[in-house]
């Protein structure tokens, strides 16, 4: 197209053309690219999502795309403009110039310049967008759906999962109350919540045993620390009991009897000393009863009320104590931390009795309580069980009673291990007649019917009755004397009754 | 496209185009009340094309072409076609004569198509070996009799006529020869104003003579200046995807030529709406042919080019009606990625 023969205003307008011809391609252009990068991206983030690629920041991965798309949709509409010729004809079309504004372009030929219209008029454009927009929301409704949409788990179908809601809250609870009681530091129970939660995390549904051999293991260091720590209740009650024997024989000791005065109160002061109690009261506390103690004893004729209260003080003190201890105690009964065997033993060495309800409690201060009479709880006695469960020992409605450590859990008759899909292998089993038998004993007597040996090749038949050899196979048919062979055949063909 | 052509002056054109319409006025003055008509019959002069005129009987297709003759100043022969119509009594024969001297030899007579206009009247009633007569005449400007090719006088015109209502005993023109012929133009009736004016002026049907006649020399001038009517390339461009567009089996075939169209037209067909279109350019007054003179000449060119089923006879549908629905389909320019941009006006 020759620029310099068409006059300017037919040259603006073809310009102006062009330029609102490459805008609707562009836009037609965009449509279709971000569309598509809106699938392919959506697609991605559903792959990447379902292979727990959760960090990616997948917003800022579909925004990426918008200058992509912007510089495709450029390169593609910039190859598809209108050519200037194109556009030309249709500016002269649109004018009905007669073909005056080509042939003027075309030719070079300016004289019939002063026929074109001074101010051509330049048409306007409209697109088609069809199905364009449809695809592009339906797109990006993808995109959505594809960052937001809930991934479902293909194993669930074949794997109910495994459910540790119950067992993880009780660890829980019992490492909570283990620290409450002041067996555990806080670090230390912080450290087995993370065990626990590292546990339920890795938790392997194909393969349970490995997470419930975790948990036992879990529950046995409990359960130790719970065992460690009633043995160390029982010496502090023991202690304690030793002491408010000490206070009531001082407290009976005749007072006009000034050495058996002192001799109780000395026995007195030394077993509050040497007691882990004392070692954990309060500093405050500890001081004020061995001043009360040793104001008593230097004292060289102490009276009665002295004496009195000084006891008083200390029994206080123990009656206290043992309150502690027992709540520290039936917290850990309730938490099912004691086992069954330290129970027991506990129990039989009278040690500890059963406490039925609050009264009881509050009766028995000075003893150590422990064990409240629940339903297979840990607490109970193996006779207390039965006779909880009835005298058949079976348990009650169905339930299980076997449980996975103190108290009871139902028995999960559906969990699958990992390898209840194994099929046993066919194999076929050795031929017995094969078997060797290197225990037998030959006894002469064959377990097949006898076979007739072919004759040698020098026509000799082997007449020969060899004795079995013990390490050769049990199946091995002996050799029989011509004169016996109708005899013996006729045993092994008979009909059996 | 010629990056060298100049285009015709707009002196020269405008005389030109004046003596057109001076023309045109004539005839129109001449033979009232079919304007277009007589435009498409001049434009189809102008093109150097042949015209097939389709009209009843009476309705002024003889005394067109007779009075078209008298203004061109050109020669004018009227053969009747009938079915005993031998080739020999259009072309010519060879026959006995004897000269002064005695000598006899075999002289050639000219047949009354040595003409510059031939009025082939009800071209149909004639027997296809008389109308192939007319095919080499028609296309080379030629007869060849006896071995011997004579040239036709330049120029040479035929301008045949067939009554659409007798078909019995007719024999339908051959594809061959129908694509030979520019324009097929459909002669109607005359309206009520028109019919009353004949009865007042045309007392015995025959119609005045022209006041003046075209002289030869502005003839060829014409027919010079028709050759430099411009040709823009996207005017080719448009009459191509036309053309191509009435074959079925084209891809850019609309839904009723794949439905109703038999055989599209052929490249003949595009040589002539190009020609034709430059007939109207000129009559217009512009050296350059535009979309719209395209537009105007498209379905007389074409309409008897393309060859319909005969489901388009079931359901009434005409050449004309495919042809118009193709001039709605066709853009002026494609303005390309798969046409989902368009111009907002009807027109592009």
């Amino acid at each position: 197209m020759k620029q310099s023969s068409i006059p300017e205003s037919v040259r603006l307008a073809v310009h102006k053309f062009r330029k609102a011809h490459l805008s609707w391609i562009f836009l037609l252009c965009l449509l279709s690219v971000v569309t598509v990068w809106n699938f392919a991206t959506g697609f991605v983030i559903l792959l990447l999502r379902q292979l727990r690629f959760d960090s990616i920041d997948f917003i800022g991965f579909s925004l990426v795309g918008i200058p992509i798309c912007l510089l495709v949709s450029a390169t593609i509409a910039s190859r598809r403009q209108i050519s200037k010729q194109k556009a030309l004809a249709v500016i002269d079309g649109h004018n009905k110039a007669g073909g005056l504004m080509l042939a003027t372009s075309e030719t070079g030929d300016i004289s019939w310049v002063d026929r074109l219209s001074r101010q051509p008029e330049v048409p306007g454009l409209k697109a088609r967008f069809g199905e364009r927009i449809p695809a592009l929301l339906f797109s990006i409704l993808f995109l959505i759906a594809g960052i937001k949409i809930p991934l479902y788990d293909f194993s669930r179908d074949r794997d109910p999962g495994m459910d540790l809601k119950g067992l993880e809250e009780k660890v829980l609870m019992q490492i909570d109350t283990l620290e409450e009681t002041d067996i555990l530091t806080q670090e230390e129970a912080e450290e087995l919540k993370e065990t626990v939660e590292q546990i339920v995390k890795t938790a392997d549904k194909n393969d349970p045993s490995k997470t419930f051999e975790a948990f036992d293991q879990l529950e046995e260091k409990i359960q130790k620390e719970g065992a460690t720590s009633a043995q160390k209740t029982i010496k502090q009650l023991e202690e304690l009991e030793k002491m408010k024997n000490l206070a009531e024989k001082l407290q009976s000791t005749d007072s006009s009897d000034s050495e058996s005065l002192k001799s109780a109160l000395s026995d007195l002061q030394n077993s509050f000393s040497s007691s882990e109690a004392s070692r954990k009261m309060a500093v405050e506390k500890k001081n004020s009863i061995q001043k009360g103690l040793d104001s008593v004893s230097q004292d060289g004729n102490p009276s009665p009320e002295q004496v009195k209260k000084a006891a008083e003080e200390l029994k206080s003190f123990i009656q206290q104590e043992a309150k502690r201890l027992s709540q520290a105690a039936q917290k850990l009964n309730q938490a099912k931390i004691i086992d069954r065997k330290t129970f027991d033993r506990l129990m039989r060495e009278g040690k500890i009795r059963p406490i039925k309800n609050q009264q009881d409690m509050e009766n028995n201060q000075g003893q150590l309580i422990m064990a409240p009479a629940n339903d297979g709880g840990v607490g109970q006695s193996s006779g207390e069980a039965g006779e909880q469960n009835g005298p058949s020992g079976q348990s009650p409605l169905g339930k299980g009673a076997t449980s996975r450590g103190p108290g009871t859990a139902p028995i999960n008759y559906e969990r699958k291990s990992s390898m209840h899909k194994v099929k046993f292998n066919d194999e076929k089993l050795p031929d017995p007649g094969s078997t060797s038998l290197e225990d037998s004993v030959a006894i002469g007597v064959g377990i097949t019917s006898p076979e007739l040996e072919a004759e040698n090749a020098s026509g000799n038949l082997l007449n020969q009755i060899e004795s079995q050899d013990p390490g050769r196979s049990g199946g091995k048919s002996e050799l029989i004397l011509p004169r016996h062979r109708s005899t013996v055949k006729s045993y092994f063909n008979r009909k059996s009754p | 496209m010629n990056k060298k052509a100049t285009l015709v002056t707009q002196d020269e054109l405008g005389s030109i185009a004046d003596k057109c319409h001076k023309i045109l006025a004539e005839l129109n003055k001449i033979l009232v009340g079919r304007p277009q008509l007589h435009k498409m019959v001049l434009i189809g002069i102008l093109s150097r094309g042949h015209i097939l005129l389709e009209g009843l009987p009476g309705v002024g297709k003889t005394a067109l072409i007779k009075i078209l003759g008298e203004l061109m100043n050109l020669e004018f022969s009227r053969v009747q076609f009938t079915p005993d119509l031998m080739p020999g009594d259009i072309l010519g024969a060879h026959i006995l004569q004897q000269d002064e001297s005695g000598r006899r030899e075999m002289t050639f007579q000219p047949g009354p198509i040595f003409t510059n206009i031939l009025l082939a009247d009800e071209i149909n009633r004639a027997s296809p070996k008389t109308q192939s007569a007319l095919l080499e005449a028609m296309q080379e400007k030629s007869v060849t009799l006896m071995g011997k090719t004579r040239k036709l006088p330049d120029p040479f015109f035929v301008l045949a006529s067939q009554n659409p209502i007798e078909l019995e005993g007719t024999y339908p023109l051959p594809e061959a020869q129908l694509d030979r012929f520019l324009f097929k133009l459909e002669v109607k009736n005359a309206d009520v104003a028109t019919l009353k004016e004949i009865i007042f002026t045309r007392r015995h049907g025959n119609p005045p003579k022209p006041e003046f006649r075209v002289a030869k020399e502005e003839l060829n001038l014409l027919f010079s200046v028709m050759d430099r009517i411009y040709l823009p390339g996207a005017v080719a461009d448009y009459i191509a995807r036309l053309v191509n567009a009435s074959d079925p089996s084209s891809s850019s075939a609309s839904s009723l030529v794949k439905q109703f169209v038999q055989y599209g037209a052929s490249p003949r067909a595009a040589i002539a709406v190009a020609e034709s279109a430059r007939g109207v350019a000129l009559l217009a007054g512009r050296p350059t042919v535009g979309f719209e003179d395209v537009r105007e000449v498209v379905v007389s060119a074409l309409n008897h080019r393309i060859l319909l089923n005969y489901k388009a006879r079931f359901e009434g549908i005409s050449s004309a009606d495919v042809l118009i629905d193709l001039l709605e389909r066709v853009k002026e320019t494609e303005l390309g990625f798969e046409q989902e941009v368009e111009l907002e006006s009807s027109g592009g």
